[in-house]
This record gives C-alpha cells, sequence and structure tokens, in this order.
C-alpha cells in the first residue's frame, strides 16, 4: 500500500513518460532537494530538461506556464505553500481563466498543484486553506483528491483530459497517510460523478440507511477512518462523500446520497464564512427542499488566523471532534 | 403526593450538569412552573421549574455536577409529606466530569430523548449491558393499546332507524348530569332503539331534578341496585373532564358485569367496516371512515373526524372538530382538545394531551403534553 | 530605404485613420466601453511589428494595442467588428477594444499582467527551437508592475528569446512619468543583465531599422532585450479625459511619427497612400451602413 505522496510522485513519473509535452516549474523542485514536500523528488533526474527550478516569483511563473499552455505545452506549476496563491490571483483569474474564455479557439491547460491546510504549526501564513478564495472563478477547476482517492492518477486525468486551468489541491498532512483505497473496515466505492471526477462514497454500517450524510474533501478524509469506526460503535450510521472535484461539485450526486439520511454536515478546514460549504449548501436546499429532517450543519475552521502555538492551532482549526459534535446534534433534531 | 425533582437531560453532549443554586430555602412554598433552582451544562444555564405546587425539599448541594436523573431535590404536596424512598444515584465528584464505561450509545441517548423513554431506568434494568438503539425501541411506550387487545370489538355500521317497528327499545341509563347527558338524551331524541330511563350523579343537589324531562335519582352506587332490580339494560358514561374517573367508573360496572352500551348520534356517519367496543358515546357530526377501530368508552365530541383504518385504544376525548387522518394510531386514555388536525400514520402514545388547534406531524411519545402549533414536546408529564 | 518608409507609413496612416474613425463612433454612441487610441504612437507599432516574422514570432499587447494589431495582421474588420461588439468578430464580441486574438498576436486588459505570459511563450519558442522571438508591448506607466521585473529576471536567467518593448509616451493616464519612477525606465532592464537600446520612438525608419537588427541578433543567438521607444501619446487616455495643457500638446504636433515621414516623402506619394487609406476605411465604414 502506497502513501498519498508516493501515489502523487508515481504519477507524476507516469504522466512525464507518457507525454513529452508536460512541464513542470517550481521553486525548489530539483533534486536532492525535490521540492518541500519531496512531491517532485526524482523527477528532475530523470527529466532534467522538463522540471525546471525557478526564481521566487509565484505571480511571474504562473504566467510563464500560461504562455507555455497557450503555446501547446502542459505545464504544472507547484505553489510551495498554498497561502501564495493569492500572488498567483491575477495571472489565473485575469489571464489563464479569461483566455479561453474570450478569445476565440484557445486552451489553456494549466495545472496550479498546491499544498494546503494546517496542523503542522507552519503559523499563520503557512497554514491557510485558501482554496474557497478561487471557488465561483469561469472556466477553473478545483480538484482536491482526499486519501481515498488516488491523486497520481487524478493529476494524469487532469493533463490529459483538461484544456483549461485547474487547481489541484493537496493538503499537507494527506502526504503521509496510506491511501485507503481497499479498506475492508469501511465499505469504499469510487464512484465517477457527473463532473468526471471521482466522488469516494463510505458507510461505516452494513444494513439500514444512514443517520447522517456527512460531505467533505481532501484534507477532511484523514479524520474519517478513526471517526467513522467511533460512530459505528454509538450505533450512529455515516455515510460519507468525498467529492475530488470541489468546483464544479457533484451536486447531483451528493443530492442522491445525501437524500438516504435527510441530515447533512458539510465539513471543510477554511475559515468560517462563505465557505464551499456554504455554496454546497445553498445547492443542496434547493434540491432536497422539504427532503430534509434539519437544518444543514456545517462545520469550518474557526475565523482567525491560525496559530502556530500547538494548542492554539488545534483550537482553530477543524478537528474531528467537532465534526463528530455537528453529527450528534443534527441527529438530536426530532 | 410529592413528585421527586431530577436532574434532567439538557442536551445531547451532555450526560450531566451542574446545580448552580436554589432559587428557594428548603422547605419554602413553590407553585407550578416556578423557577425552583439553576443548573448549567457546558453550553448554558437553565431554570428548572415546578411541576406541581408543593413545599421544595432541597436533596443536593449546590457546586456539584450530577448526572441526568439524579434526584436533586422533592417537592411535597404536604408541608409533613416525607421524602419516599428512592435509588440514589452517585453524583459526580465535584466539577469533574469523567468518562466513565458508557452504559448506553450516542444513537440509543439520542432515541431515548425523542421517544420518552427512561434511559437510566433502562439501564438499572440491565446492567453490564449496553444499551443500544434497538434496545431503547423495544421498550419505548407501545402505540398499540394495552386495552385494545382486551376489548371485544363488534362490527358496526349505523344505519339509522327513523321507523318503530321494534317493540323492544334499549333502556339506558346515563352517568353524569352535566352537559354531557344532555348531549345523550338530544342524541336519543331522534334514537329509536334506545330510552333513556334515568340520571346518576354523585353530586346531591341534582337529585330530584329533571333534565329533558329525565330524572336525577340518584348516585353512582345506585346502578348496582338498579341493575339488580332489572331496571335498565346498559349504562353510557358522560363523564369526559378528568380521564381518570372516566377510567375508573367504566372499569368499576363493567368489572362486575354491567354493560355499557354505544351511543352514535343519527347524523354521525360510520361507514362499512368499523369495528367497536363499548361505551363509546359519538355526537353529532362525526365521521367514523370504513376500516376505523375503536376500543372501548370513547368520547367523540361533534364533528370528530376519523379517517379510514385508524386504530383508537379506550377511554379517548375527542374536542370538537378534531381530524385524524388516515391510518392513525391512538392509544389509550389519550386527550384531544378542539379541532387538533392529526397527519396521516402518525402514532400517538398513551395519556398524551393534545392541546387544542395542535396540527400533528409527527410521532407523539406517552405521556407526552402537546402545546404550540409547532408540535413540539414541551415535558414529559410522567 | 524609401520603398520601405513607403509601406511603413501606409501602416500608419491606416492605423491613424482607423483611430480617428473610432472616436468619431464613440461619440456617436455605437461603442460602449472605452477606447484607448495610440495617435501620436503608431511609429512604435509599425517601426517594431513590421521587423517581426508573424509566422513564428509572436505578440502580447496591452489595452492600446490597435496599431500593434493593425501592424501585425492587417485585419482592419474584423478588428472594427470585435469593437463593435458583433459575433463576427475576432473575439466574438466578448474582448472588445482591450481583449484581442488571433494566431500569435495576444493583448489583454491588465497592465504588465501580459509580460509573464510572453515569457513562457519566449520559453515555448525556445524549446520549439525554431528561432521564433516573444515581443511584448509596455508603456512607461506598466514599468511600475512587480510582474515585469519577476518576468525580466527568468528572462535573463533562462535566455529566452524575449523583446520588450516600452513605448514611454511621458503619461500614465493623466499622470506624467517624473510623478511615478523614481529612476530612468531603460536602466531596469540593464540591470537584469538585459541590453537595452533607446531609440526615438516617433521616427518609423529607425525604430524599423533598430528592431531588424535586434532580432536578428536574438534567433542567431537567444537572449532578451528591450528596445525603450520615446514617444508621445497626442490622443487623450481614452476619451474625453486629457488635461494636459494644449501648449504642451501642440508642442508635439510637429513630431508627429505621420508628419515626420511626410517631410521625407514626396507629397504626391503621401497624397496617394492618404487617399488610398481612407477609400479603405470608407468602404469598411460602407459596409457596416455606419456612415
Amino acid at each position: 500500500m502506497s502513501t498519498y505522496l508516493q501515489n502523487l510522485q508515481n504519477g507524476l513519473f507516469e504522466l512525464f513518460s507518457n507525454n513529452s509535452r508536460v512541464i513542470l516549474l517550481g521553486e525548489d523542485v530539483l533534486d536532492p532537494y525535490g521540492g518541500a514536500f519531496k512531491v517532485t523528488a526524482g523527477l528532475s533526474t530523470q527529466f532534467p530538461n522538463r522540471v525546471l527550478t525557478t526564481p521566487i516569483s509565484e505571480a511571474g511563473i504562473t504566467g510563464v506556464a500560461i504562455g507555455l499552455a497557450l503555446r501547446g505545452y502542459i505545464p504544472i506549476v507547484e505553489i510551495m505553500f498554498g497561502d501564495f496563491l493569492t500572488l498567483c490571483a491575477d495571472q489565473i483569474i485575469n489571464h489563464a481563466t479569461k483566455f479561453p474564455n474570450m478569445y476565440r479557439d484557445v486552451t489553456c491547460p494549466l495545472i496550479m498543484r498546491s499544498p494546503m491546510g494546517g496542523g503542522r504549526g507552519y503559523g499563520p501564513t503557512h497554514s491557510q486553506s485558501l482554496e474557497k478564495m478561487f471557488l465561483g472563478i469561469p472556466e477553473l477547476k478545483l480538484i482536491a483528491p482526499s486519501h481515498y482517492h488516488q491523486p497520481g492518477q487524478t493529476i494524469q486525468h487532469i493533463a490529459t483530459q483538461e484544456i483549461n486551468p485547474v487547481i489541484f489541491i493537496e493538503h499537507k498532512l494527506l502526504y503521509r497517510e496510506t491511501l485507503q483505497l481497499n479498506s475492508e473496515a469501511l465499505p469504499l466505492i469510487l464512484k465517477t460523478d457527473e463532473t468526471g471526477y471521482q466522488t469516494a462514497i463510505l458507510r461505516n454500517y452494513d444494513v439500514g440507511i444512514p443517520d447522517v450524510c456527512l460531505i467533505g474533501y481532501g484534507g477532511i478524509s484523514r479524520f474519517l477512518p478513526e471517526l467513522l469506526k467511533k460512530l459505528a460503535a454509538e450505533e450512529i450510521r455515516i455515510i460519507a462523500l468525498l467529492p475530488e472535484s470541489i468546483d464544479p461539485v457533484p451536486i447531483e450526486m451528493l443530492a442522491h446520497f445525501a437524500a438516504e439520511a435527510g441530515r447533512i454536515v458539510i465539513a471543510e478546514e477554511s475559515t468560517e464564512g462563505f465557505t464551499w460549504a456554504s455554496g454546497i449548501a445553498s445547492q443542496l436546499y434547493e434540491n432536497l427542499w422539504g427532503k430534509l429532517h434539519c437544518p444543514i450543519k456545517m462545520v469550518t475552521s474557526a475565523r482567525c488566523a491560525i496559530p502556530t502555538a500547538i494548542q492554539q492551532e488545534a483550537d482553530v482549526l477543524i478537528s474531528s471532534l467537532n465534526i463528530e459534535n455537528a453529527i450528534l446534534e443534527v441527529i438530536s433534531w426530532a | 403526593m410529592g413528585m421527586i425533582i431530577k436532574m434532567p437531560l439538557l442536551n445531547i453532549n451532555d450526560e450531566s450538569a451542574t446545580l448552580v443554586r436554589w432559587l428557594h430555602s428548603d422547605g419554602a412554598r413553590v407553585s407550578q412552573n416556578e423557577p425552583i433552582c439553576v443548573v448549567e451544562t457546558t453550553k448554558s444555564a437553565v431554570d428548572i421549574c415546578a411541576e406541581i405546587d408543593g413545599f421544595l425539599r432541597q436533596l443536593a448541594p449546590v457546586g456539584s455536577t450530577y448526572i441526568t436523573g439524579y434526584a436533586i431535590g422533592f417537592i411535597a404536596s404536604s408541608i409533613d409529606e416525607l421524602v419516599p424512598n428512592f435509588e440514589h444515584i452517585e453524583p459526580y465528584s465535584n466539577n469533574i466530569v469523567e468518562s466513565t464505561s458508557p452504559k448506553w450509545t450516542k444513537k440509543a441517548q439520542i432515541l431515548a430523548n425523542r421517544l420518552g423513554v427512561d434511559l437510566i431506568a433502562l439501564a438499572a434494568a440491565h446492567p453490564g449491558v449496553l444499551i443500544g438503539e434497538e434496545l431503547v425501541k423495544s421498550v419505548a411506550p407501545s402505540i398499540e393499546s394495552e386495552s385494545l387487545r382486551a376489548v371485544n370489538l363488534t362490527a358496526v355500521t349505523h344505519l339509522p332507524i327513523t321507523h318503530a317497528n321494534d317493540t323492544h327499545q334499549e333502556r339506558v341509563l346515563i352517568l353524569g348530569g352535566s352537559g354531557g347527558a344532555a348531549l345523550v338524551l338530544d342524541i336519543l331524541s331522534d334514537v329509536l332503539t334506545q330510552q333513556a330511563i334515568g340520571i346518576l350523579d354523585n353530586n346531591p343537589k341534582l337529585f330530584n331534578t329533571t333534565l329533558m324531562g329525565v330524572p336525577v335519582i340518584g348516585g353512582f352506587d345506585l346502578a348496582i341496585q338498579l341493575w339488580q332490580e332489572k331496571k335498565f339494560d346498559t349504562l353510557i358514561s358522560t363523564v369526559v373532564k378528568d380521564i381518570a374517573d372516566r377510567v375508573s367508573i367504566f372499569e368499576r360496572f363493567t368489572q362486575i358485569g354491567i354493560p355499557f352500551t354505544n351511543i352514535i348520534a343519527a347524523n354521525a356517519n360510520v361507514r362499512r367496516d368499523c369495528r367497536m367496543g363499548t361505551g363509546n358515546l359519538i355526537v353529532h357530526g362525526s365521521y367514523i371512515a370504513t376500516g376505523v377501530t375503536l376500543g372501548n368508552n370513547n368520547f367523540l365530541a361533534a364533528g370528530t373526524y376519523i379517517e379510514h383504518h385508524s386504530i383508537i385504544g379506550s377511554h379517548c376525548t375527542f374536542g370538537p372538530r378534531t381530524s385524524l387522518s388516515g391510518r392513525v394510531k391512538v392509544a389509550d386514555r389519550v386527550k384531544f382538545g378542539t379541532h387538533v388536525a392529526v397527519e396521516p400514520f402518525i402514532e400517538i402514545g398513551t395519556e398524551s394531551v393534545i392541546a387544542s388547534g395542535v396540527v400533528l406531524t409527527s410521532h407523539i411519545p406517552s405521556y407526552s403534553i402537546v402545546k404550540n402549533a409547532s408540535n413540539s414536546v414541551i415535558r414529559h408529564a410522567r | 530605404m524609401n520603398a520601405d518608409l513607403e509601406m511603413l507609413y501606409e501602416k500608419m496612416v491606416l492605423i491613424r485613420l482607423f483611430e480617428e474613425t473610432l472616436l468619431k463612433l464613440f461619440s456617436l454612441g455605437h461603442l460602449r466601453g472605452t477606447v484607448h487610441t495610440c495617435i501620436g504612437q503608431e511609429a512604435c507599432a509599425v517601426g517594431i511589428v513590421s521587423a517581426l516574422d508573424s509566422k513564428r514570432d509572436t505578440l502580447c499587447s496591452n489595452h492600446r494595442g490597435h496599431g500593434h494589431f493593425l501592424a501585425f495582421t492587417d485585419n482592419t474588420d474584423g478588428l472594427l467588428k470585435e469593437i463593435l461588439g458583433l459575433k463576427s468578430g475576432i473575439c466574438g464580441g466578448k474582448g472588445g477594444s482591450q481583449h484581442l486574438h488571433v494566431n500569435n498576436f495576444y493583448s489583454n486588459g491588465i497592465l504588465g499582467g501580459m509580460v509573464p505570459i510572453a515569457t513562457g511563450i519566449a520559453l515555448s519558442q525556445k524549446l520549439a527551437e525554431e528561432n521564433g522571438i516573444s515581443v511584448v508591448f509596455v508603456g512607461d506607466g506598466a514599468m511600475s508592475e512587480g510582474v515585469i521585473y519577476e518576468s525580466l529576471n527568468m528572462a535573463a536567467l533562462w535566455k529566452l528569446p524575449l523583446l520588450l518593448v516600452i513605448e514611454h509616451n511621458q503619461i500614465a493616464q493623466s499622470t506624467p512619468w517624473n510623478l511615478e519612477h523614481g529612476s530612468a525606465i531603460e536602466g531596469r532592464p540593464v540591470a537584469f543583465g538585459i541590453p537595452t537600446e533607446t531609440i526615438d520612438g516617433n521616427d518609423v525608419q529607425t525604430i524599423y531599422a533598430a528592431t531588424k537588427k535586434t532580432v536578428d541578433d536574438m534567433r542567431k543567438n537567444a537572449h532578451s532585450r528591450c528596445l525603450l521607444l520615446k514617444t508621445y501619446r497626442l490622443g487623450p487616455h481614452s476619451k474625453g479625459d486629457d488635461y494636459r495643457s494644449t501648449t504642451e500638446i501642440s508642442s508635439h504636433q510637429m513630431n508627429d511619427p505621420l508628419k515626420r515621414a511626410e517631410t521625407v516623402l514626396p507629397e504626391k506619394v503621401v497624397m496617394g497612400i492618404k487617399t488610398l487609406c481612407q477609400t479603405r476605411i470608407n468602404q469598411m465604414l460602407e459596409s457596416f451602413s455606419l456612415i
């Protein structure tokens, strides 16, 4: 069984072997260092001309990648910490996503890869989950595989199928996790949803209908093996849905399975307010009006900077306990 | 009889709460619904109110944390009533809530709260067992009424008889001499097969008066003598104010073999394939749809609508214009106010009280008092 | 030499007449949004672009890009349709004046934003080994945008065939250049190791010649270069937003690049070219029923 990191590394190797148009740019991506989280380890040795280490110029390298994309290449940009994506926002929003939209016959297959999320004590500017800032941008997709997915397969799918910009989000704490693809403890189904990406569907029970539908993505998956086991012992039946495509979101599939439970919790690590969860919730209300037993409960991190100190950081970030309490709260509605 | 004040379950995440302060001194007179103490959970501070009038006995000191169900006080109904013996559950040590090995699953706890199951009692009855969802469901107050199983149900299709070709009229003795008796007399004025021969009432002031030409001839006890003298054939009870009274009157006479009858207004509509026991009083304009089962001793005021295949237990009273949709189940001794509306398939547990105008959209556990239109249980009567 | 000048002059006249027409159409309410003209700067567009090979070289332009576009494509019809917002415009009416693309031409409305993209295109040209050159136009105003300097660093570092053309028109919208810059602009690419040549931006022949030489050098030996063209914006920033004194503007009228060319060319040639271009513009307008 491979880890999330190994799976992603292997996926990049396969992609580089199969498609000579793929180029990777990023800071500190060359061997022996191999990138801040080692995702590109070995890649520059194997493909020296196609792995470019760049100056510390996030906006600049994004623009360079867009130039490559406009001229037939498939560039992958590694942004060392997702927090720095704000520096790339103008190039992504005002350039990369505009070209395929406003120009005729232009594609811009740009892939922005970036680790997001907290839990490692990196502090306020290196721990955020800023993907919500890029939600709802026309011609931009956000893909965030969990450790119930295969990130290496997904990035190959993006490189071969997508013709326009994609932000690919990797949660820092998932890198070392073992992929949960054949877990016997939790029956897992990977279903290709209406976005063309896969939604991981987990159930912590064998028979009956679920009490609660838990929706999350990416790094939220790290809580699930333990949490779902714990809730199963409390006889609380959960169906967990983890779409890897977070924008566009497979709302039809989510609504279909959420309707079984009638009680919904949506969890994400970004800070409270104007979240992915709130966007999903509004669409689910529309889809499931009259079928819900209680209001949809959203769980996020607190609305403040993410502290460095271990206990303070833990207090601010979304936790397994937050999700568990939200689940108990929605079941408690009569 | 007095009432023990137990630490309530205040929210689903707290199995215990801290007694912050008493609002009345030990022995003070308190009134029903008056706040008597303040308790605090991790989320909020809540007032606990007296459920009856009486005298407060403080049983637990403030500042400590007590498990849900712990007896923190007693309200004596008289100044000299003693605190009854009860099994004490140990309180948690001061301010520290240890997570001991759980006695029940969280799902069981949530369901027990929803269905009105006393989880602490259940756990005590099953020592060493982790109480689960199935066990809670199995002991949840059964909607199927106990007495309905014992009722001798007969098929009834009520077709008003408007011409007298029957030489034998059933002689009915009416129990209770107030408004209900007038209703019965009015109904019988249209019915040729039944005739009221007298009224019994325990109020001596009514003796020797008449109601619509029918005399009040004595107290309830007189029924036994009159039965022995074969002065009447059946009884009907018009006592509706207190259901417990209604039950005890019915049981007293049926146990010694004096039968009750069904009184059905001529313009009430009892459709095909209905079954009912005895002692039911069905007032003008009521509609009992096909397939309905009615137990004993129910009182259906004017315009009660009971839709098809609903099952009603015994000793229930329905205020005017109460409407039950199809396949509703009502247990015993349920009291409906005026103009209650019940959605299809709803089940209502024993001894629940549904206030006027309530629209029921979900099941009601036994012993619930349902008030206001939003259909929430405001307290458990037992 | 004169043959070159006639060709260059004709392109400049066409751009001038096209843009004057746009201003008229704007006044008549036929255009929406905004239009930035390059009146007075035609020599920059024509001199640079005429020295390029539109098959293998690419051009990234900015908000003031009609001149660049026409010099590169000569597609007056497609451009006018686009600015008029017609579905048959080169970008289906979505782009309008500032967002244009055909073949190797790309323009966008974010100042400085196209420079890293031009750098990426230069990287693709270097990887393709076809000796193509990536040209990007910016004004002196945009030279305060940080992303340009990130790009110059990478272009120099990776020896990319990037030609940065700075049209130094002395003004950024309404703010004169000396209120925007703390140092001479031409020194900046040099600081990154990029050879920079300052040229009279109103002398189309000189620009053309310098560009030809620069581009030849770059094709032989891939590296980045910068040309800084000293020019003057005779028209407003867009429309009705010019607060410069008429004295100041009229002092530059004599330096109009078209007039400079006319002093060299025979009058008969000048008249001939003007008539030719005017006829072409009129025919275009007639086809749209705009006159």
